[in-house]
């Protein structure tokens, strides 16, 4: 008799379940539909805004990509004119570059991330000493496995695969955060986003022209490149993701990105070690059967904001330069 | 044309019919690429290094009494290794430089060349006279008890003869000269490491109540915290090469005069040791409670000292407390691992080329035997109200880090290894999520998230055995129950410690 009692309760239990659960959901969505709040499911504001960007825009004719001096140096709609103008077809281009983003982060970045969004038939990847710099790109590299939408592991990929059916999942850090919800948490996180939004322009370039050639930023970057070698991860991670690539039928450029003078001086071994990083790059697209383009007339102090971004006239004149070099190659 | 099309992660992995880690991000290899390209342009750190003896040199201690060296070289250079570059050579002129970086042993004739360099005065009599010393207890090192004893007290009242001489004003323009600083280390290898033992290991161990009821191990330790100080003063240093100024030694003295067992210890950083009371927390717990938080810690350093508590009381019961510097805010490795690892086995070798003591405690060796008295457990002072001049140099110091933070990856590969062998040891670990100060949450609001996010990432790694019991979340609206930005004053800790005892008993 209890046999049978047990078994009768155990369909009772299991709608309890799915009832708390349908409930559960039913106010996670309600929740978050009246809070609007923006959640973080990727390593950064700005990432989560070019993922948004990439799932809107569709499929484009080239992709660059690489840190944020490539999201800055290379503006598509100006690179696409230049194309054009010298007389091909407009090419759609996106700027999937992103802030920190050396090349060990571009390797997943690209390979799960973009091509699938864009499946572009070229590749442009802008590249300069901080992409080959033992010395950075960690921080970001930890940031961006340690983020929910690309994290690794079973669990993780679990996660995901729930969150695109639940709120509840997708959006619990928030939801158990009143902080998050209401309070100065997800007013900070709006704050966050909106300065993404300011410094991302349509096409994915980066557009925060901030000047800052300060001690501090100076000390920044010489710690980025002191001591200077070459980062074997990162070399093989280039490697790796352009043999991926072009086994994909996908064009892939290397632009050499300037820097400017003063960022040659924070060399620890002096400014002739900028040749070394040239040599690498050249090198490299060697190795990999991939065109280099490197452009003359860019590395004056003035023509940057900082240590490595150009500004914006610059960076339109630099994108415009860089249309007609693959043209005429 | 067809564009070729990739399937995503999650359906290539599902396609195969698991979910792993390793699906569709990256091809392998590279790595010769990689080499090629290297060997062809040539990896610059050849081009960049100098030798030591190029760069200026400058020794910071911090409040923690951890050595921070830095090397000024030309152009930012990277320093060749001085054992590589300039080793010593007897009978040629000393390189200061040399002698203070040196790893390894100095030869014991440095000591010797090095008192040269002392000015003529009546300090270089007494420390000619400990150099006369130093070569009796070389000769009866490990033969001869008697005569190593005698000269050992009398080395004891040179050193601090000396010590006295100098803090009286002695030698003011020598100390923390680079000659200074090398006799002072000089020193501390011949008289605590026995460096110039003759029979090295030989002597035969001596009974330990007995050593202690005739004075021996009062005596030898007296002399031998006497080297270290003045040692320490020639290096004009505000640590002794035995232990750092706040770590360690206070809890050696809790730690060594327990008679019963301790049934739960808290370890941590300073934070931890704000955060507790102790007696609060016995109370709350009907446990005894022991604090061995270490200020300047973090678990790179915790992990090697976990063991050393472990020798006085293994408790069954460890709470390990750390916050979003531990986590999120404090990433970068430090050499403060090391430097703990230098004074430790400083310590483990004081006086050991001798062998009398081969079988006592090196503490004791060091600091004599415990007292009868016992010292309440452990427990941090507490500060009794806000110090906001402290706040801001604390926010000046994390400020730039806050916000773009991210879980320390390697730093919870330390603490889930720490706490394995925890576990293996059959104590039961629980690690606490420190709660956030208001100004903390004000500069970052993310923090909040990021903490939560980072004691779960942890939480998965940990074995079984080791829970996480996470508080960050609370303690948010009062900025009162906080001294500065992470250690809690005393009306918080008693807050904190009420929390503490209901969640780990709460959420077992």
């Amino acid at each position: 008799m209890s046999d049978s009692s047990d078994r009768s309760l155990l369909p009772r239990f299991g709608l309890a379940f799915v009832a708390v659960v349908v409930m559960a959901e039913v106010a996670a969505r309600l929740t978050m539909g009246v809070a609007d709040v923006p959640v973080l499911r990727w390593h950064d504001e700005t990432t989560q805004l070019k993922v948004e960007q990439m799932d809107q825009r569709g499929q484009v004719d080239m992709v660059v990509i690489g840190t944020s001096m490539a999201q800055q140096d290379i503006v598509p709609s100006v690179l696409a004119d230049s194309i054009a103008g010298a007389g091909s077809p407009t090419p759609s281009i996106y700027n999937a570059a992103l802030n920190g983003g050396v090349p060990v982060v571009m390797e997943p970045w690209v390979l799960d991330q973009v091509l699938d969004r864009l499946q572009p038939d070229t590749v442009v990847w802008g590249l300069s000493t901080l992409d080959l710099s033992l010395e950075y790109g960690d921080a970001t590299l930890n940031a961006y496995e340690q983020a929910l939408e690309t994290k690794s592991g079973p669990y993780a990929a679990a996660d995901r695969w729930v969150a695109k059916v639940s709120t509840l999942m997708a959006d619990r850090r928030v939801l158990r955060d009143p902080n998050q919800l209401v309070g100065g948490g997800a007013e900070a996180n709006r704050r966050r986003l909106a300065e993404a939004e300011a410094e991302v322009g349509p096409d994915g370039e980066r557009t925060n022209f901030v000047v800052d050639t300060g001690i501090r930023q100076s000390q920044e970057i010489a710690r980025r490149i002191t001591p200077f070698q070459l980062d074997r991860d990162d070399l093989a991670s280039i490697a790796r993701t352009v043999t991926v690539l072009q086994a994909r039928g996908i064009e892939v450029i290397f632009v050499e990105l300037p820097v400017p003078d003063r960022f040659q001086a924070l060399y620890p071994g002096g400014p002739d070690q900028h040749v070394l990083v040239q040599n690498t790059i050249v090198a490299l697209a060697g190795e990999l059967e991939v065109d280099v383009i490197a452009l003359d007339g860019f590395s004056q102090d003035q023509s940057f904001i900082d240590f490595t971004h150009l500004d914006a006239a610059t960076a339109n004149s630099f994108s415009e330069s860089l249309g007609e070099a693959m043209h005429s190659e | 044309m067809p564009k070729p099309s990739r399937p995503s992660s999650v359906l290539c992995c599902l396609a195969v019919g698991v979910i792993a880690a390793s699906c569709g991000s990256s091809a392998p290899g590279g790595y010769d690429v990689a080499d090629r390209v290297i060997a062809e342009v040539g990896q610059p750190a050849v081009a960049v290094t100098v030798d030591e003896s190029e760069c200026i040199r400058t020794t910071v201690v911090d409040g923690y009494g951890f050595e921070e060296e830095v090397l000024d070289c030309p152009n930012g250079a990277t320093p060749t290794t001085i054992a590589a570059a300039s080793p010593l050579v007897e009978g040629e002129p000393l390189d200061l430089d040399v002698v203070q970086a040196l790893p390894g042993e100095l030869p014991t004739w440095v000591f010797d060349e090095l008192l040269s360099t002392v000015p003529d005065s009546a300090m270089l009599e007494e420390l000619e006279g400990i150099q006369a010393t130093i070569n009796s207890i070389d000769a009866a090192c490990g033969s001869d008890f008697a005569s190593w004893r005698s000269a050992v007290v009398e080395l004891g009242d040179q050193a601090e003869r000396a010590s006295q001489q100098i803090n009286d004003g002695a030698l003011a323009d020598y100390v923390g000269t680079p000659a200074g600083r090398a006799l002072g280390r000089a020193l501390f290898e011949r008289t605590v490491l026995e460096t110039g033992c003759a029979q090295p290991g030989r002597g035969e161990p001596v009974n330990y109540d007995q050593a202690v009821g005739d004075g021996t191990l009062g005596d030898t330790s007296r002399s031998l915290l006497a080297s270290a100080e003045l040692s320490r003063l020639l290096q004009a240093a505000i640590v002794t090469d035995l232990f750092h100024f706040f770590s360690t030694l206070p809890n050696y003295e809790w730690l060594r005069s327990q008679r019963d067992p301790i049934d739960l210890v808290v370890h941590g950083t300073s934070q931890a040791g704000a955060a507790i009371d102790v007696a609060l927390l016995a109370d709350l717990t009907g446990q005894s409670v022991g604090n061995a938080f270490l200020p300047g810690s973090l678990a790179e350093v915790q992990q090697h000292w976990f063991p050393e508590v472990d020798q006085y009381i293994r408790a069954p019961r460890v709470v390990w407390l750390m916050g979003a510097i531990d986590l999120l805010i404090d990433c970068e490795p430090n050499d403060r691992p090391e430097q703990f690892l230098d004074r430790l086995e400083n310590r483990r070798r004081a006086f050991a080329n001798s062998g009398w003591f081969r079988t006592v405690d090196p503490i004791a060796v060091v600091l004599g035997p415990p007292g009868s008295q016992r010292v309440a457990p452990g427990s941090g002072d507490k500060k009794t109200a806000s110090d906001a001049a402290a706040l801001e140099a604390h926010l000046g110091e994390y400020a730039p880090r806050f916000g773009a933070s991210a879980f320390c990856v390697s730093r919870g590969e330390v603490i889930a290894a720490a706490a394995q062998r925890m576990v293996d040891n059959g104590q039961e670990v629980i690690i606490v999520g420190m709660p956030l100060n208001p100004a903390a949450i004000d500069l970052d609001p993310g923090i909040v998230a990021e903490t939560a996010g980072a004691l779960e990432t942890l939480r998965s790694t940990l074995p079984a055995g080791a829970r996480i019991v996470d508080l960050s979340a609370s303690m948010q609206s009062d900025p009162d129950r906080w001294a500065d930005l992470t250690h809690l004053t005393q009306s918080g800790a008693e807050e904190f410690t009420r929390l503490l005892a209901t969640a780990i008993d709460g959420e077992g």
